[in-house]
């Protein structure tokens, strides 16, 4: 999960489509369809939202790049987890807090913009 | 002003309301209101039992009789003291900015609710943005996107998100491009081309080196975007 100043409100994940939530409007991506090998890197913005990435299908298994949106603060990618483990009210990418910045640290998710306390950033 | 032994502290403030009678009275209203039981009522110089007077409205004082005008009254009333509230230096000195020396905000001052100064980093890159709207982005992006091998001239593009959207086209220059070692060129130009508002651009480098296109190798482009956020 990237994380990104522009990116999707939220996603659901069934199996292997993928919905993704812009601006209020859910936007379905079925991902089945890739073989072997095959990598997606084109899927054109939308409201100026890329939804997906990159998505690639390795072994069999399909490993696919989705973004939280972030605000202030540095943030950072998370690795690949188990699609079943994603939530969409949960925090999915890191807050690296050794780096100075200006502003409150925030991070969008399906209940909105989420500040995160000074425990919760240490913690 | 000295004082001899421990200084005194002030605990109520004294509350007076006095005059003479224009008209023959038995019922005084006292303006700003009493306390039950809290005070006292001196008539003529005299002061009153509190069983030779009726005070339990908190506004009205029944004398049970009336007197004649010209009769002097006094209603008494000691108040609870207010402490004046104030910061000791210590504490002033943490909780305002100073005009002189460092400060240190724990919290960024905002304008109309937007702060000063926001800043951070994402996948996408680096940001610094400012209440009057100004933002700048700095991006960083391999590519290995080589293309265009036309009359030993050759190109690479690296397509990049914005790590936080502009409202409208930014200006901007690819900064610099690295990882060409592998490979000489004779002629480096480099451009981007912003696409539309939405936050996502592409930066080119165009080369020629009279040669064929490379087949492997990555190229590092940097990228500095300014425009506005709001």
């Amino acid at each position: 999960m990237l994380a990104t100043g522009i990116a999707p409100d939220y996603y659901e994940i069934n199996g292997e489509v993928v919905t993704a939530f812009i601006n209020g409007t859910a936007y379905d991506f079925d991902l089945s369809s890739a073989t072997e090998g095959a990598t997606l890197d084109s899927i054109e913005p939308i409201d100026g939202v890329t939804p997906i990435r990159h998505a690639v299908r390795e072994s069999g298994e399909l490993k696919v790049v989705l973004a939280q949106k972030v605000g202030a603060g540095h943030w950072i990618e998370s690795d690949y987890f188990d699609a079943a483990t994603y939530d969409p009210s949960g925090v999915h990418v890191i807050f690296d807090e050794t780096k100075s910045f200006a502003g409150t640290p925030m991070v969008y998710t399906k209940n909105g913009w989420l500040t995160l306390s000074q425990d919760q950033l240490t913690g | 002003m000295g004082y001899i032994g421990t200084q005194p502290v002030p605990k109520a403030t004294h509350y007076l309301e006095y005059g003479v009678f224009d008209t023959p009275t038995q019922v005084i209203n006292v303006g700003s209101g009493y306390t039950v039981n809290n005070i006292s009522v001196v008539i003529n110089g005299v002061t009153l039992n509190p069983d030779e007077y009726t005070a339990t409205d908190g506004v009205t004082v029944d004398l049970g009789v009336e007197f004649d005008a010209g009769t002097s009254y006094r209603i008494e009333e000691y108040r609870t003291f207010v402490n004046a509230y104030h910061y000791t230096k210590e504490e002033a000195d943490a909780r305002f900015a100073k005009l002189s020396g460092a400060n240190n905000f724990t919290q960024m001052p905002t304008v109309g609710g937007t702060p000063i100064v926001e800043s951070g980093s994402n996948s996408d890159g680096e940001w610094t943005r400012w209440a009057d709207g100004t933002q700048e982005c700095r991006i960083v992006k391999d590519s290995s996107a080589f293309a265009d091998a036309t009359n030993k001239r050759f190109s690479v593009k690296a397509d990049v998100t914005y790590p936080m959207p502009f409202n409208s086209v930014p200006t901007g220059r690819t900064g610099s491009v690295t990882g060409l070692t592998a490979f000489s060129y004779e002629f480096l130009c480099l451009s981007y081309i912003p696409e539309g508002f939405a936050g996502s651009t592409t930066m080119y480098a165009s080369m020629t080196n009279g040669a064929d296109l490379p087949s492997a190798g990555s190229v590092r482009f940097s990228g500095l975007f300014a425009g506005k956020w709001k």
